[in-house]
């Protein structure tokens, strides 16, 4: 079986083999959920392998920790947003809010737009919400986030360049 | 119409979102509408361009009330978050909990500045002249008057968390309420005004506590708390565990009447939030976020027979639950 596996495979065993159990501590000691933790732990190496060019690194474990981190922003970004709409629901009566799996629909569609948006700023980010859900006109956003007009159209741009990728490829 | 989902070039992609952004912006003149016409008449993949932005919208469509705040509000705490990591904060619901609190301001006062207010919900940390230090819980009025005598601070309304600073100013340290004055004897305590009076809990070294309105003195070491009242101080007992939890962003109670814990999250949060005589009394352990009291609340329903009956973000009771009653029974 080894003789087929090509030399960035061995490496993910490799790492796999020798830090496994270790990452799997350093993300329990960070996720409340042992099962989430776990699950982290193998989709760090499953990333690891998905890697078009992967160089054995100097400093394996601060590496593993890099990659593992990135998976916990955006699991982080997924939890904050499912709390944050599990939130807002509180605030409106039982009987207007929307069915349990009309809510599970909605949170993918959440998550998709918040996968959309994943490499705006912050600030790019808000600005370009404010303006497609609540139709703020760019002087109020720009007075609601603190920054210049022009400043508040680039972030626009940006955002709409940003959605037009996801949905139809980079331009050619 | 269908859309063709073929991406155009980056330079008329750039161009129709210009065209975009300034027919957007309200400002757009007839000379720019008919520019506009005549760039969207030009060629198809101007047209194209156009239209599959139009489309962008769709995606939002449905988009409002919950959904919409949940996909502004998302981003708060993430970032604070991931500063954590690594630093071995356990648990998602406790950083989320504390994150409010990372962010401290840290505000230089002098003292002639008094009146120190924190709004509901709000907590800040202060430092005297004399390099005291100072944290202002939620809904909480201090004025600070120092004088060559003594350091006086008059705690108006809500909590204190003191730590006094230098040692080796002659002027006496002391905290004073309508109930009482405190006197700090090196140290670190609460102070907390109630309906019933003042609580003084000692954290540190002692503290000389005596009522306004007798001669009477009682110092309180490390460990202990006592309720101050105008004529007359109370027992000395123990200190609540968690009695500063607060600091840390945690309400902590340990076996407390759901009554006490519900007029304690009230403080953090504005508007009315009561609860039904009927389960007043049961009785409830465990930490909560302060921060985010709706996070709170929720966290009640898994253990205790009760619902959150909510008319609006304003007027919340806790009330008994029909059917865990009737499967308790």
């Amino acid at each position: 079986m080894s003789s087929f596996q090509s030399p960035q495979h061995q490496l993910v065993g490799t790492l796999y083999r020798d830090h496994r159990s270790w990452l799997l501590a350093w993300l329990r000691r960070n996720v409340a959920c042992p099962h989430r933790a776990e699950d982290l732990s193998q989709d760090t190496f499953i990333r690891l392998l998905g890697r078009e060019q992967l160089d054995a690194p100097r400093e394996p474990r601060a590496f593993l920790v890099q990659v593992a981190k990135g998976l916990l922003f955006d699991y982080f970004r997924r939890a904050a947003l499912e709390q944050a709409y599990l939130n807002e629901l509180m605030l409106i009566p039982e009987a207007e809010q929307p069915s349990l799996e009309a809510q599970q629909l909605i949170l993918e569609d959440l998550k998709a737009i918040d996968r959309m948006l994943g490499k705006l700023s912050s600030k790019a980010r808000a600005a370009f919400l404010y303006n497609r859900l609540d139709g703020l006109t760019h002087a109020e956003i720009a007075e609601k986030i603190g920054v210049s007009v022009p400043r508040v159209r680039q972030y626009l741009a940006q955002g709409m360049r940003q959605c037009y990728i996801a949905l139809y490829g980079e331009p050619t | 119409m269908s859309i063709p989902t073929r991406p155009v070039s980056s330079k008329v992609l750039d161009a129709a979102i210009a065209w975009q952004l300034c027919l957007d912006c309200g400002q757009g003149s007839d000379a720019e509408r008919e520019e506009f016409a005549k760039w969207y008449a030009a060629s198809d993949e101007h047209a194209r361009a156009w239209m599959q932005l139009g489309m962008l919208d769709q995606r939002f469509v449905g988009t409002t009330g919950p959904a919409r705040s949940a996909l502004i509000r998302s981003r708060e705490g993430v970032s604070r978050q991931m500063r954590n990591v690594g630093r071995g904060v356990a648990g998602f619901a406790l950083a989320l909990g504390l994150t409010l609190f990372l962010g401290d301001r840290f505000l230089p006062v002098n003292y002639w500045l008094a009146d120190q207010r924190t709004a509901t919900g709000e907590q800040r940390t202060i430092r005297l002249s004399d390099n005291t230090l100072i944290r202002l819980n939620t809904h909480s009025a201090l004025d600070v008057k120092f004088d060559a005598k003594q350091r006086r601070v008059v705690l108006q309304e809500g909590e204190i968390f003191v730590e006094t600073g230098s040692h080796e100013d002659p002027r006496p340290f002391i905290v004073e309420t309508d109930e009482g004055q405190m006197r700090a004897l090196g140290t670190k305590f609460l102070v907390k005004r109630r309906d019933d009076g003042t609580l003084l809990s000692v954290l540190q070294s002692a503290v000389a506590a005596h009522p306004q309105a007798s001669d009477n003195e009682l110092i309180l070491r490390e460990g202990q708390q006592m309720l101050i009242q105008r004529h007359s101080l109370g027992p000395m007992v123990a200190i609540a565990p968690g009695a500063d939890a607060w600091m840390r962003g945690m309400l902590v109670v340990d076996n407390a009447p759901l009554k006490d814990v519900i007029a304690e999250l009230g403080r953090y949060r504005s508007g009315y939030l009561g609860v039904a005589s009927d389960v007043a009394q049961l009785r409830i352990t465990g930490s909560f976020p302060l921060n985010n009291t709706d996070l709170a609340l929720k966290a009640l329903l898994p253990t205790l027979p009760v619902e959150i009956e909510q008319r609006t973000h304003w007027w919340v009771t806790v009330v008994a639950s029909e059917n865990k009653q009737t499967r308790k029974l």
